[in-house]
């Protein structure tokens, strides 16, 4: 070797070692597996397996024994393996899933999840939740996105594997906990959190459960420090329904009624206001110097007291303080709506938005309790004249003031010191602001109100923050800066809230019996200008049909609102309202009738996402069978897919019950995802094409299994050519139903004696699946899978109580009950092989002997 | 008299032009959310009284397209008053400056005033 070649050989080391080592590492060991499975070896390196440094063995079996029959399963993972023996041909690979998630394991086979697995139900277990079991993708911190893990099954009505309702998902995310989860409070609980850490969920029943009654108070002191049990129990994402909390639901329907009431008349209000103020303002301007000098007199700029400087204060601070609370407290509320995670996250983040409205908040109780010193103050100094009461006045005042709006009145109502929509501005923020505070500390301070307060009113405080906040910012936003601040004759703003003083002239205009009592009763010319007022509204006329013809159309075509008219109608809908848990079991609730309503524009936005020939070629299934199901497939995707919310649209499964009997199917198929799992392939071409001879069932049957777990008459030699026919051959399918293989027996044997004495014979394989020779351990086996064999023994005692038959009776009763053909004999012509004929008793006495009771026996 | 309508006259001008801000600013920024805001809130609404899923009916699609109507105009008005608010605290700050200027322009221009002479 050359000197200089030893450095070069060197760094070649260097280089080519780590290599060859990196490689090794980013390699999955592969034992030789994937000269046959070479489909999972691509599968795990393509993707990002974070088991691809584990080699095929470590999971499918003993390291150093052959993968196909393991020796050894690791600890919990003879749970995992016998659960999963059911689904999967694979179960001993699951159950290295245990030998380095032992703990995770453990939780997860005592979960509801695994119990689901147990009684044979399709339940998540590992790849459920972490991905395909050759790619198990890197777990996510974010937990957002883990939550999704449950709403994949918890959320959908059809099509969801979890017995629960959409209403746990949709509820959760209209709790506060679901809202600061969306707008990205990582200290926000979601699933898991509360239901067990994700491997050990337990239905609420389970006194284990974490969201069991006894251990609620436990679980929300994780984050609520000093949680009470009577905390924890108003903490829950249940919707309130009329039957189980009654208070609850009343508070959110009022609020709901309230606020669509209340702010389409105040809209109705202003439409009319602003348009005879529109009016007035076009015709002063064509009229100028008509009336120009009717003000004259009047001195327009002399300032009349309004509001001394403490209620502008109190005005100051309430406005800003209510802003800043409807500005920040509005994205919790709509968290749903995208755009209000990303203007949270420009504030700082939900802690930050959280801190400045628990600030306002304060700032709006210190502005409540001024205003009520204030009032105490003045009235105590006999200075609170009570101007703000509401009084009859203001009744027809407002009724007044509506037809002055529609040109059915002369002049407008003289208004006293404070008009009817003043009035009704401070009356709305004094109610708002006992139902604000109150509620507001109440969420503030959660475990401290529930220690003062009923749980009932807790429940009621938490609607009512939010349903009053949404009422109170549109009556503010809309009614209240249009009075003061939008109406054409007080453009950009009266400055009564900065100075509090008002212009004669405006005092006028809009408080004209308050002017003539601190300045008399004008002169009749100065009168003149209501006649700019008294022209035929006619844009208001038109304004107020439109609007009242809307709402009349609206009302008169709803099909939903005439069914709530009758009281089946009303008792459907409110079925529909109530048991959102139920929903499936109303397939034609409203949802659906109304997708369905004549005139309804079919296509026209699915097609938005959805191309229609796209959806044809890729699920075939009923869209292609054009011949029978054409005419619903051009009624339009809403016919049989119901919008639900706007996340979800359900599969047709509902809507296929309204012409199929799919009632089989409920007892039968008890994790049905939707009709097309099974359905997708036409029913006529199965049978006729052999390799797909069982694809209709195979979606949901593993021939495999269902051989190994039945194999009467699957695994007989002489029912070969039977079985290889496909499923169909012997299971037919009865209109949607499949019917077990009983009358097909029938077609080659004789099942005649059965009937007289089988009489709740479920299927042949329940006795002829077993082995025709009862195997040595269990020689009763065929027979006490019907026949109770103690009972047997104390109804017919004769020969089984006898002592010298013992031997007999223990050898299980083929020894003495014959099996001829199909039927079964009794054992008159056994006893013959030790008994002599004439020592037994004749035939009739024979079975008279066999119906006496023990103690007449021989 | 005079500087208390000029006064007057600069804060009204500054009101008003803020205000006129506040709607532009809400056209640029405000109306797409708004309109969706809008349709939330009546969706909620529909929701609280008609249960949900919220079904197509037309009443709910009437209170949503209300809410998105009463969505528009009340943060409409919000951008316009606060910008009227702006404009208020602009005029307070500037008036005394153009107040200044309009008492000192008679007399630091001697030529002006010849020339209105």
């Amino acid at each position: 070797m050359k000197h200089g070649s030893i450095p070069t050989t060197l760094a070649l080391t260097l280089l080519i070692v780590p290599c060859a080592l990196a490689f090794a590492e980013e390699t999955p060991k592969d034992p030789g597996c994937t000269t046959c499975h070479g489909d999972v070896g691509a599968a795990r390196t393509a993707g990002e397996d974070v088991h691809a440094k584990l080699s095929c063995v470590d999971c499918h079996g003993d390291k150093h024994g052959n993968p196909h029959q393991p020796s050894s399963l690791p600890a919990k993972g003879d749970v995992i393996a016998a659960l999963f023996k059911p689904f999967t041909s694979h179960a001993t690979a699951w159950a290295g899933c245990a030998k380095c998630h032992a703990n995770e394991v453990d939780a997860w086979s005592k979960s509801a999840h695994a119990k689901g697995v147990q009684e044979g139900v399709d339940r998540p277990h590992c790849a459920g939740c972490h991905g395909e079991p050759h790619a198990v993708v890197k777990q996510t911190k974010d937990k957002l996105k883990m939550s999704e893990q449950c709403v994949a099954c918890h959320a959908f009505a059809e099509g969801r594997k979890a017995p629960q309702s959409m209403a746990v998902v949709d509820t959760y995310r209209e709790t506060i906990h679901g809202r600061m989860l969306h707008l990205g409070n990582t200290r926000a609980p979601s699933c898991a959190d509360c239901h067990g850490g994700g491997h050990a969920v337990l239905g609420a029943s389970e006194p284990a459960s974490t969201v069991h009654m006894g251990n609620r108070a436990k679980t929300c002191g994780k984050c609520h420090e000093q949680s009470t049990a009577e905390f924890a129990n108003v903490i829950s994402h249940a919707k309130p329904v009329i039957d189980e909390d009654y208070w609850s639901w009343l508070t959110a329907e009022m609020f709901a009624i309230l606020t669509v009431s209340t702010i389409f008349l105040l809209f109705l209000h202003v439409l009319l206001d602003f348009l005879r103020a529109a009016q007035q303002a076009m015709t002063r301007r064509r009229e100028k110097g008509t009336h120009a000098a009717t003000h004259d007199t009047l001195t327009e700029d002399t300032p009349v007291d309004r509001f001394d400087i403490h209620a502008r204060i109190q005005h100051w601070g309430m406005m800003s303080s209510f802003t800043t609370l409807v500005l920040t407290g509005w994205p919790l509320k709509a968290a749903a709506v995208g755009q209000s995670s990303e203007l949270v996250a420009a504030i700082g983040g939900h802690p930050t938005l959280a801190l400045i409205h628990r600030i306002a908040g304060a700032m709006l109780l210190a502005v409540s309790v001024y205003h009520l010193a204030y009032l105490a103050w003045m009235f105590k100094h006999k200075k609170l004249n009570f101007s703000m009461v509401p009084l009859l006045k203001d009744i027809t005042d407002a009724v007044g003031n509506v037809l002055f709006f529609l040109g059915l009145q002369r002049e407008r109502p003289r208004f006293g010191k404070w008009t009817y929509y003043e009035k009704f501005d401070y009356w709305a923020v004094f109610w708002g602001m006992f139902i604000m505070g109150g509620s507001g500390l109440v969420l503030w301070f959660p475990v401290q109100s529930t220690a003062l307060l009923p749980a009932q009113l807790v429940r009621i405080a938490q609607i009512a923050h939010s349903d009053e906040a949404l009422l109170a910012a549109l009556a503010i936003f809309l009614w209240h800066f249009y009075n003061v601040h939008l109406r054409p004759t007080i453009f950009p703003m009266s400055p009564v809230w900065l100075t509090g003083k008002l212009s004669a002239h405006a005092l006028w205009e809009e408080h004209r019996e308050e002017y003539e009592r601190l300045y008399g009763k004008l002169p009749p010319a100065h009168t003149g200008s209501d006649a700019l007022w008294h022209r035929r509204p006619i844009w208001s006329y038109i304004a107020l049909f439109l609007v009242v013809a809307a709402a009349a159309a609206v009302l008169v075509l709803d099909t939903s609102v005439l069914d709530r008219i009758n009281p089946e109608g009303a008792e459907h809908a409110h079925s529909s309202r109530k048991t959102d848990t139920k929903r499936d079991e109303a397939p034609l609730a409203a949802g659906i009738v109304n997708a369905r309503a004549p005139g309804f524009d079919a296509f026209a936005r699915c097609p938005d996402c959805h191309a229609k020939g796209q959806i044809d070629d890729q699920v075939p299934f009923p869209h292609a069978r054009l011949s029978d199901h054409k005419e619903l497939v051009d009624k339009g995707c809403p016919t049989c897919h119901q919008p639900v919310w706007h996340a979800s649209i359900t599969a047709s499964r509902a809507a296929c019950a309204d012409c199929h009997d799919t009632a089989w199917h409920k007892d039968k198929v008890k994790d049905h995802r939707s009709c097309v799992a099974c359905h997708k392939v036409k029913p006529s071409t199965p049978a006729a094409a052999p390799a797909d001879a069982f694809a209709r069932c195979t979606g949901c049957h593993d021939k495999a299994k269902v051989d190994a777990k039945r194999p009467f008459p699957h695994a007989k030699a002489d029912h070969a050519d039977i079985t290889a026919g496909g499923c169909t051959g012997c299971h037919t399918s009865a209109g949607m139903a499949v019917t077990t293989s009983r009358a097909t027996c029938a077609e080659c044997h004789d099942t005649g004696w059965h009937k007289g004495k089988v009489k709740d014979h479920g299927e042949c394989a329940a006795c002829h699946g077993l082995p025709l020779t009862p195997p040595a351990s269990d020689p009763f086996a065929r027979c006490t899978g019907c026949h109770d064999q103690a009972k047997m023994d104390g109804q017919k005692p004769f020969p089984h109580a006898k002592d010298d038959h013992k031997e007999l009776v223990s050898a299980g009763c083929a020894a003495c009950h014959m099996v001829v053909g199909q039927t079964v004999k009794t054992g008159r012509a056994k006893c013959t092989e030790c008994h002599e004929a004439s020592e037994l008793p004749a035939q009739k006495a024979w079975e008279t002997a066999l119906d006496k009771p023990a103690s007449g026996a021989k | 008299m005079k500087s208390t309508h000029t006064q007057n006259h600069t804060n009204r001008t500054f009101t008003f032009a803020g205000g006129v801000i506040g709607l532009i600013a809400y056209l640029a920024i405000g109306l797409l959310p708004s309109l969706v805001y809008g349709g939330y809130a009546g969706v909620s609404l529909s929701v609280a009284l008609f249960g949900a899923p919220l079904d197509a009916s037309i009443v709910s699609r009437g209170i949503v397209a209300f809410g998105m109507l009463v969505g528009v105009l009340s943060t409409a008005g919000l951008f316009v008053v606060l910008g009227a608010v702006l404009g208020v605290g602009l005029a307070t700050v500037f008036a005394p400056a153009m107040k200044k200027a309009e008492i000192a322009a008679p007399t630091g221009n001697p030529e002006a005033v010849g020339a209105r002479n």
